[in-house]
């Protein structure tokens, strides 16, 4: 009699192996249908559904690079990053960083950079969104934002990803953006920063601002936005 | 008659206010702290009862529960005080990995033990009694020597819990694995059945000819699962029903002319005096 314990374990390397674990002969009633074949419906459910989870967060890095090289790259990544826990929502997070250093996509440098910003957005949009406190409390960085810098035209190639640019408007080469997605009023919005603003932003974080820096980059938008 | 409630449907849901019992949710999808679709399940729950339907909980995991994944769930269970708090006879986790499906167990003297201890933690951790549902399965093991109804009226009997039936999944299992689903059916005790799931399956072909039918809620009831229904209904009265419908998401109005399908079948047995209060 083998324990459950025992069991569970076999049956769980058994369905992330694609094999079929010694420990499970003669634990799984064969007909017709062998046990082997059985376990296939398990081991087929275990990499398509992952493989659905993690697609369904990155339409536009599939748009920007097409559906099997996606699935393709996910299936992949499942391979490398079996999920820990039960709730998925979080399954994905380290998608980006795989993609950076996944083989098949030398030919798509920026697609790791795409997805980080692509993953940004899809957390603000499950994160509780916080109150913007009132004038003339000390600046800091809202909770409500992310930052993705890029050597490439990130937001540029988004634009194309989405639609809302032709791809003969942007060129990797173009130089690089430093990307913010902001949360504001359950809506997610993308603001391109410019060096001023980055630096700002760096020394703010840092606990470096001076009130001539305040004074004068507070006065763009996007910085307003930004600040709580 | 509940519906599944999915992301697709959350506008037209509150839009139209359509004729539905009850909306019933996975608990997964709502565990992080915010974001658009708990502003939509929050003004959906202020017009209709909200059923939270567990996938992930690995009740019947031998390591014990997951004490964050508990957590996360009493704080679903706590934020939108549900109608229904269910979850599976099955298990998800092992090594600390999570297998993303609804794996089955021998069903034996051993894993009772360690199912009624794990609904046990649950039932408390949530502090509410919950519906364990039966699953569909694509293999059985030498080390079953427990039926699944007895299996589950033990479980209640250990814990308190209750059933939510799946037909769906007794016809899926029977066809499966070669056995009565009318019989599974009529073991189940009447009085234990809190929830009804009715959903849609495909069949796949494998290898010499063999088809197994996948559980996939994908689809239309099947007419054999329907037929089924027919007699639970008969047999143990109307219960809270749910159309679940999880891939291949259609148009919202085929889910409610799926339940309304439910609902007439009821009617109709209500109306010939079977099984309005149930004969178990």
């Amino acid at each position: 009699m083998v324990s459950l314990a025992v069991f569970q374990h076999d049956f769980r390397v058994s369905v992330q192996g694609g094999n079929f674990a010694e420990g499970l002969d003669g634990l799984i009633l064969s007909d017709e249908l062998s046990a082997a074949s059985r376990m296939q419906v398990y081991q087929n459910n275990y990499i398509m559904t992952l493989t659905d989870v993690v697609f369904g967060v990155f339409p536009v890095v599939s748009a920007f690079v097409g559906e099997d090289f996606t699935r393709t790259a996910v299936k992949h990544f499942v391979d490398d990053n079996p999920p820990e826990q039960a709730c998925l929502s979080e399954y994905g997070l380290a998608f980006p960083a795989f993609l950076k250093t996944y083989e098949h996509a030398s030919d798509v440098p920026y697609i790791g950079d795409m997805a980080s910003l692509e993953w940004a957005m899809y957390e603000l949009q499950h994160t509780e969104e916080v109150s913007p406190l009132g004038a003339g409390d000390t600046p800091a960085i809202s909770k409500n934002v992310r930052f993705i810098k890029s050597e490439y035209p990130l937001l540029s190639l988004w634009m194309v990803g989405t639609g809302k640019l032709v791809p003969q408007s942007v060129h990797i080469d173009q130089g690089g953006q430093f990307v913010c997605a902001l949360l504001n009023s359950g809506l997610v919005e993308l603001l391109s920063l410019s060096s001023e603003e980055e630096d700002y932003l760096g020394k703010l974080s840092r606990g470096q601002m001076v009130e001539g820096d305040a004074a004068k980059v507070r006065q763009s938008l996007v910085i307003k936005k930004i600040l709580i | 008659m509940g519906v599944s409630l999915k992301t697709q449907h959350f506008a037209e849901v509150l839009a139209k206010k359509p004729s539905v019992a009850f909306f019933e949710v996975h608990a997964e999808n709502f565990m992080s702290g915010g974001g658009a679709h708990h502003r939509y399940l929050a003004a959906i729950s202020e017009h209709y009862p909200i059923s939270v339907h567990g996938v992930g909980m690995s009740l019947g995991s031998a390591a014990g529960l997951s004490h964050d994944h508990l957590k996360k769930f009493k704080r679903v269970v706590d934020r939108y005080d549900p109608l229904i708090v269910s979850e599976h006879l099955a298990w998800s986790s092992e090594g600390g990995f999570y297998l993303n499906d609804l794996l089955p167990l021998p069903l034996n003297a051993e894993s009772v033990k360690v199912v009624s201890d794990n609904i046990d933690q649950m039932q408390n951790a949530i502090g509410r009694k919950i519906l364990v549902e039966n699953p569909s399965a694509y293999m059985a093991f030498t080390e079953t020597d427990i039926p699944e109804p007895e299996y589950l009226t033990m479980l209640a009997e250990n814990t308190g819990c209750g059933i939510l039936l799946d037909v769906n999944n007794v016809y899926v299992s029977g066809a499966n694995m070669n056995w009565s689903a009318a019989k599974y059916l009529a073991e189940i005790p009447a009085d234990l059945v809190g929830e009804v799931h009715l959903a849609g399956h495909t069949l796949k072909d494998l290898e010499d000819g063999v088809q197994l039918r996948i559980d996939d809620h994908g689809s239309p009831v099947d007419d054999a699962v329907w037929e089924h229904f027919k007699d639970v209904t008969g047999n143990i009265g109307a219960r809270p029903t749910l159309i679940e419908w999880d891939t291949n998401i259609p148009a919202f109005d085929v889910l409610v002319m799926e339940a309304e399908k439910a609902s007439a079948i009821i009617a109709s047995i209500a109306s010939k005096g079977l099984g309005a209060e149930g004969n178990g």
